[in-house]
């Protein structure tokens, strides 16, 4: 699709926007077509006529894009197509976990590169967010299938390097009888007794926990059993796994971890 | 450089100002008398050098606290709390609210890594003696809308009836935007919120995107 002459036109949610000048705004856009990309928005902060309310986190919009200077797209008007700014800014919780999912995105997708499947889970998360009672869960499930998109798929069925199944039996037997596995970011995943040990135990609860995780639809994630020192372990697994791809640590991480303590 | 162009230089660097606006500015500077100049320039260094945060409601001033503190005239029962300076500029220009103001330097935007420990709450907290009403007047946007949604949390316990405004302000606006009349109305109109607990949904009823 050009995007000389006529524009373009695709889905997008709003990542992120900076006001520059007196009235306008650099927003950074995930969109359906051309991936994530920066576009200045003209007269965004003062201006009703050419966004409305419609330029703001959790709208998905029709956004209208013309080729700009440099790397800079024109944002030309911002349609909203589905408003999820209601049921999300009406609860704390639900606002960071919808914040959350936009940076982790935000962060890994590769500038300008199309990726449908990518924006598909990010629209199915922020749904999922939106509609249900907030849950850490959906979180994990989003990080996992995020990593599988872009190819940073942690393997846990397995061990990463000499592929030993992990699970024969029942998880209940396995759990009484088995030897400790580890998990290694650098081997991108679970490692069997025989190829570890490392730093990093994992439990046969928690590689249960995520290989059913990886394959879940979002909204079912959030119902599954699991109690709250399983979901610190795999938050603090993914977490690390995010962080060796991420190169940093991440904004959201530390606000929710504010909002925990206050 | 020579001066002229040191001066456009350093003006065009201002929000919203170009390189030809600046020089438009510049020229006007040389031309005005040489009175207007020194008084320019003590003006933008007195703002750097004399004001301060009130100790009280974190608006900018020269005194601590501030003129809005000590005026008595003003309804000490009532706090109206905003983003930004900027914002008690604007409200107080409409002239529909006579009650002091809590001024948060910011709000709370996960995205921006901008957490509660990032605003000015605490000074907030020790006031509120006597104070039977807090308005939150945040932009009606998520960052404005999380920001109250907190506040509410942390301030209901306490036995304060908590309002936001949040109608008048184009959604997805700015206060600072606002004009007068528009943030009169909407401080006359303010809605109680029934509650703003956390875990549960509730419509924002004044809030609407318009589908074109
Ligand atoms: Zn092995
Ligand atoms: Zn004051």
């Amino acid at each position: 699709m050009s995007v000389a002459g006529e524009g373009e036109v695709t889905h997008a949610w709003l990542a992120r926007s900076v006001d520059y000048g007196e009235a306008d705004r650099v927003v950074t856009l995930l969109t359906e077509s051309r991936g994530r990309l920066s576009a200045l928005a003209r007269g965004a902060r003062r201006s009703r006529k050419r966004f409305g309310g419609a330029l703001s986190l959790f709208v998905e919009g029709n956004a209208r894009l013309r080729r700009g200077r440099g790397d800079l797209f024109l944002l030309e008007s911002f349609e909203s197509v589905r408003d999820l700014a209601p049921p999300i800014s009406a609860d704390l919780i639900k606002v960071t976990h919808g914040s959350y999912v936009l940076e982790l995105a935000r962060e890994l997708w590769p500038p300008e590169q199309r990726e449908p499947e990518l924006y598909a889970l990010l629209s199915e998360a922020l749904e999922v967010i939106a509609g249900s009672a907030p849950s850490a869960l959906t979180l994990r499930a989003y990080e996992l299938r995020l990593l599988g998109i872009l190819g940073f798929a942690p393997v846990v069925d397995r061990c990463a390097r000499c592929n030993a199944p992990a699970f024969h039996e029942a998880v209940s037997d396995v759990t009484r009888t088995r030897e400790p596995w580890a998990f290694s970011v650098a081997a991108g995943g679970a490692l069997c007794p025989r190829c570890g040990p490392t730093d990093r135990r994992l439990s046969a609860e928690a590689q249960r926990a995520l290989s059913v995780l990886v394959a879940s639809p979002l909204l079912a994630a959030a119902a599954e059993k699991m109690n709250g020192s399983l979901r610190r372990d795999l938050r603090d697994l993914l977490h690390s796994v995010l962080r060796h791809h991420l190169g940093k640590t991440l904004k959201s991480w530390d606000f929710i971890a504010q909002l925990a303590q206050a | 450089m020579d001066p002229l162009k040191r001066l456009v230089k350093q003006l065009s660097r201002l929000p919203g100002i170009g390189e030809r606006t600046a020089t438009r500015l510049a020229f006007y500077i040389l031309r005005a008398p040489e009175s207007y100049a020194e008084q320019l320039a003590a003006s933008i260094q007195e703002v750097k050098t004399k004001l301060k945060q009130c100790g009280s409601c974190a608006m900018l001033t020269e005194a601590d606290p501030c003129a809005f503190c000590t005026d008595a005239r003003r309804d000490e029962t009532v706090i109206m709390v905003v983003a930004q300076p900027q914002d008690v500029l604007a409200i107080d220009r409409g002239g529909g609210f006579r009650g002091r103001y809590h001024v948060l330097h910011g709000l709370l935007s996960p995205l921006d890594g901008i957490g509660p420990n990032d605003l000015k709450l605490k000074p907030l907290l020790t006031r509120l003696e006597g104070v039977d009403e807090v308005i939150l007047a945040t932009s009606p946007n998520v960052e404005g809308d999380a920001t109250a949604l907190y506040l509410a949390g942390l301030l209901k316990p306490l036995g304060v009836q908590i309002s936001r405004i949040a109608s008048g302000v184009p959604i997805g606006g700015e206060l600072e935007y606002a004009d007068g009349v528009t943030l009169s109305r909407a401080i006359e109109g303010r809605h109680h919120t029934p509650r703003l607990t956390h875990r549960r949904e509730r419509r924002h009823p004044k809030r609407r995107v318009p589908a074109k």
